[in-house]
C-alpha cells in the first residue's frame, strides 16, 4: 500500500503574487540590515537583503539538489522570519528602547502579508520533498521500526562531515565557532517547533511529546533550559549569545532543517511527519553530540563549557527511546498502517536535511579556512562571460550572499574585507586582488576605502 | 530548625514544604514512609511512578529509572503515626516557608503494573492496598545519580 500525500499544484496563486507580498515583507525598514557583521541584541531587526529578491523566480520552487542556492538562501532566511513571528522573542535587556521595533515585528501589516504568503512560501521552498521522499510497498510498524533502527545506527556508525572539517582544518578554533554559530539557530530558541504539537488532544502520545519538551525546558528551571545551557557554551568561546547575533552566517542548509520543523509543526495535517522527524532527529543526537564534545576537547582542552553537549549526549538517549517507543510505535498502532509511510517519509525528510546540515556546515568550514588557496585557484580560473559588478560605500549596510555557481571575486576599486565567518579574521582586499568564491559559499564584502567595488566573474565549470 | 506537622492520613497524603513535595509511599505491610517526590534522575514526580512487577522498585515516570524502594525509603522524613494521625518533623523548614497539607493521586501506591498490560492504570492509589511482599533491594542513595536506567 502506498499513501503519499497528494501531490498538489505548486502554487495556489502564481509566483508573481507570491513575488510580490514577500518583497513588501523584505522592504519593511526592520530588514535593511546594519553596518555590523553581526546583529545585535534585537530581535526583531535581520538583515533579509531586498535585493536579491530581485533575482529569485518565485515561478520555479526550490528542487531538491539546491539547498545551498542562492534563491534558497534567501528564501529560507524569509520563511525562518516569518516562522519566529509566530513565536515570542523579546530581548533580554528589556523592551525599552525596542517597543517600535518589536510593534513592527508583530504589527498587523506584516502579519497580513505573513498570511498571505505563508503557505505559497512553503511550497515553494518544501514542495520538492512531495517527489524527493517516497514510501511505497507494505509498511507496517514492524518495517517503521527496522528501517529507523536502520538509520539510527548508520547515523551512529557514520562519520560527520562538519566536524571532520574542523579537526582537519588549519584554524581550528575558526572552524569550530563556525560550526557553533550553525547550532545557534535552533539552539538559541530550542524546542519552539516542537511547543507547537503540544496543543490539542491526542491521547498518551500527546503526554510522551510533553516529557520530551520539558527536558528541553529545564523542568521550568530558567539554568537547565537547553537554551540557556546553549548560551553558556557561546559564552565560554567568547561569542555573543542573543537571538540572532549571528544571522548573517547561517548557511542555507541548517536555516533549511530548522525551517523543516516549523514547516510539519504548523501544519498537522503533517503531524505524522513530525513525528517520525523527530522520533529520528532525537535518537541521532545523543552520539552527535558525543563526537561534538570529542572535536570540541582536542580543538579548546577545559577551555570551553561543553555542558550543553553533555546534556544532549545523556538527555536524547531517552528523546531517542521515548520518541521511539511512546510516539513514533505507539501512534503506528494507534492510528494503523496507513499512517506509517507518512512516519517513515518524516524520518526520511530529517535525514536528508541532516545531511545538508553536515555538507553545508563542512564546505563553509573548508572555503572559510583555505582563502590563501581560493586566491591562487581565482589566478587560474577560466572565467567565462561579463562579470557582474557590486559597490560599497565604508559604514553602509553589511549583508552576506552566496551564488549558485563558482565565481571571482576581483576587486576593482578601492580596498575592501572579505567575511567568510562571523569570529574568524576577515581577509583584506586591495585593487586587484581576486578570490575564488565556489558555488554555494557564503561570504560579504565590506568596504575598508571611502567606497569599494568589485566584480564577480562567472568561472567555467569545467576548470 | 525543625517544624513539626500534623497530618490526617484519611484527607491528605502529600506535603509541600517550600520547593519540596514528600508524599505517603505505603509500603507491603501497610507501613508508611514520607518519602521525596523527587526522582535522583532528574526530580521527577515519583508519586506518579508505578512499582516494577517484582514490587522492589519504582519506574519513575519521565525518563524510565527505576529506583530502589528501599532507597526511596531513606529519603522518609521522621514520622509518627498513630491510627490516622501522622506527626511530621520538617528538617531545617524555617517558620517563613509555606508548608501545606495536600491531597493527590499516588501512583506508586498501586499494585505492581501487569507486565502484559504496559500503561494499565488503576483506580486511585493514594490509599492504595500493598502489592506482593518481596525483599526490598537495596538501591544506591539518594540523591544521587540514577541507580539503574531502563535499558
Ligand atoms: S527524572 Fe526520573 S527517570 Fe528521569
Ligand atoms: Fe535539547
Ligand atoms: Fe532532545
Amino acid at each position: 500500500m502506498t499513501i503519499q500525500e497528494q501531490s498538489l499544484p505548486v502554487f495556489a496563486s502564481d509566483g508573481e503574487v507570491l513575488r510580490d507580498r514577500v518583497a513588501s515583507f523584505a522592504a519593511n525598514q526592520l530588514f535593511g540590515g546594519r553596518p555590523d557583521l553581526l546583529h545585535g541584541p534585537n530581535p526583531y531587526r535581520r538583515t533579509l537583503v531586498p535585493e536579491a529578491l530581485a533575482e529569485v523566480d518565485f515561478d520555479r520552487p526550490l528542487g531538491a539538489r539546491e539547498f545551498a542556492s542562492s534563491r534558497a538562501l534567501t528564501v529560507h532566511r524569509i520563511l525562518g522570519t516569518y516562522y519566529e513571528s509566530e513565536t515570542v522573542l523579546l530581548p533580554e535587556q528589556g523592551l525599552a528602547g525596542l517597543r517600535p521595533d518589536f510593534e513592527a515585528f508583530y504589527g498587523e501589516e506584516l502579519r497580513r502579508i505573513r498570511e498571505s504568503s505563508l503557505s505559497d512560501l512553503e511550497r515553494f521552498a518544501f514542495g520538492f520533498l512531495d517527489g524527493e521522499v517516497e514510501v511505497s510497498g507494505d509498511c507496517t510498524p514492524e518495517v517503521l521500526d527496522t528501517y529507523l533502527r536502520h538509520l539510527v545506527d548508520e547515523a551512529a556508525r557514520g562519520d560527520s562531515p562538519a566536524l571532520d572539517a574542523i579537526a582537519t582544518a588549519a584554524d581550528r578554533p575558526a572552524a569550530a565557532d563556525t560550526y557553533l554559530v550553525q547550532l545557534a539557530l535552533d539552539g538559541l530558541t530550542e524546542a519552539s517547533a516542537m511547543s507547537r504539537n503540544l496543543g490539542g488532544a491526542y491521547g498518551p502520545e500527546q503526554s510522551a511529546l510533553f516529557k520530551v519538551f520539558i527536558d528541553e525546558f529545564g523542568y521550568g528551571v530558567h539554568e537547565s533550559k537547553h537554551t540557556t545551557i546553549f548560551t553558556k557554551m557561546l559564552g565560554s568561546r567568547g561569542m555573543a549569545s542573543h537571538v540572532h547575533a549571528y544571522w548573517n552566517f547561517y548557511l542555507p542548509g541548517p536555516i533549511a532543517i530548522n525551517n523543516h520543523y516549523y514547516l510539519l509543526s504548523r501544519d498537522h495535517a503533517k503531524f505524522f511527519r513530525y513525528a517520525g522527524a523527530v522520533a529520528y532527529a532525537e535518537a541521532v543526537f545523543a552520539p552527535a553530540f558525543v563526537k561534538m564534545i570529542k572535536v570540541f576537547r582536542d580543538v579548546f582542552g577545559d577551555d570551553v563549557d561543553l555542558h550543553y553537549c553533555d546534556e544532549h549526549a545523556h538527555i536524547d538517549e531517552h528523546h531517542g527511546r521515548i520518541t521511539r517507543e511512546e510516539i513514533l510505535l505507539a501512534l503506528a498502532e494507534r492510528h494503523g498502517n496507513h499512517v506509517v509511510p507518512e512516519l517513515m517519509r518524516g524520518i526520511a525528510e530529517a535525514r536528508m536535511l541532516g545531511g545538508w546540515f553536515e555538507d553545508d556546515t563542512a564546505a563553509q568550514i573548508t572555503w572559510s579556512d583555505t582563502i590563501p588557496r581560493h586566491r591562487e585557484l581565482a589566478a587560474d580560473a577560466t572565467l567565462d562571460g561579463p562579470p557582474e559588478r557590486a559597490e560599497r560605500t565604508r559604514g553602509a549596510a553589511f549583508h552576506t550572499r552566496n551564488h549558485d555557481h563558482a565565481v571571482v571575486l576581483e576587486i576593482e576599486d578601492g580596498e575592501a574585507e572579505l567575511v567568510t565567518s562571523a569570529t574568524g579574521t576577515p581577509t583584506p582586499l586591495a585593487k586587484g586582488d581576486a578570490v575564488l568564491v565556489p558555488a554555494g559559499r557564503v561570504y560579504g564584502v565590506r568596504a575598508l576605502s571611502d567606497a569599494s567595488s568589485h566584480l564577480l566573474h562567472p568561472v567555467r565549470t569545467s576548470a | 530548625m525543625s517544624r513539626i506537622v500534623v497530618m490526617d492520613l484519611r484527607e491528605h497524603n502529600t506535603v509541600l514544604a517550600g520547593h519540596d513535595r514528600y508524599f505517603v509511599l505505603v509500603g507491603p505491610d501497610g507501613d508508611s514512609h514520607l518519602v521525596r517526590d523527587w526522582c535522583p534522575h532528574r526530580g521527577g514526580p515519583l508519586s506518579l511512578s508505578r512499582l516494577t512487577p517484582d514490587g522492589r522498585r519504582l519506574t519513575c515516570p519521565w525518563h524510565g529509572t527505576k529506583v530502589g524502594v528501599a532507597a526511596v525509603r531513606r529519603t522518609g522524613l521522621p514520622m509518627v503515626r498513630s491510627g490516622d494521625e501522622a506527626i511530621v518533623l520538617l528538617p531545617d523548614t524555617p517558620d517563613d516557608v509555606p508548608v501545606t497539607l495536600v491531597h493527590k493521586r499516588i501512583l506508586a501506591n498501586l499494585p505492581p503494573e501487569d507486565p502484559d498490560r504496559p500503561g494499565s492504570d488503576g483506580p486511585d492509589g493514594s490509599a492504595g492496598p500493598a502489592g506482593p511482599a518481596g525483599t526490598v533491594e537495596d538501591c544506591a542513595e539518594l540523591p544521587a545519580l540514577p541507580c539503574e536506567e531502563q535499558r
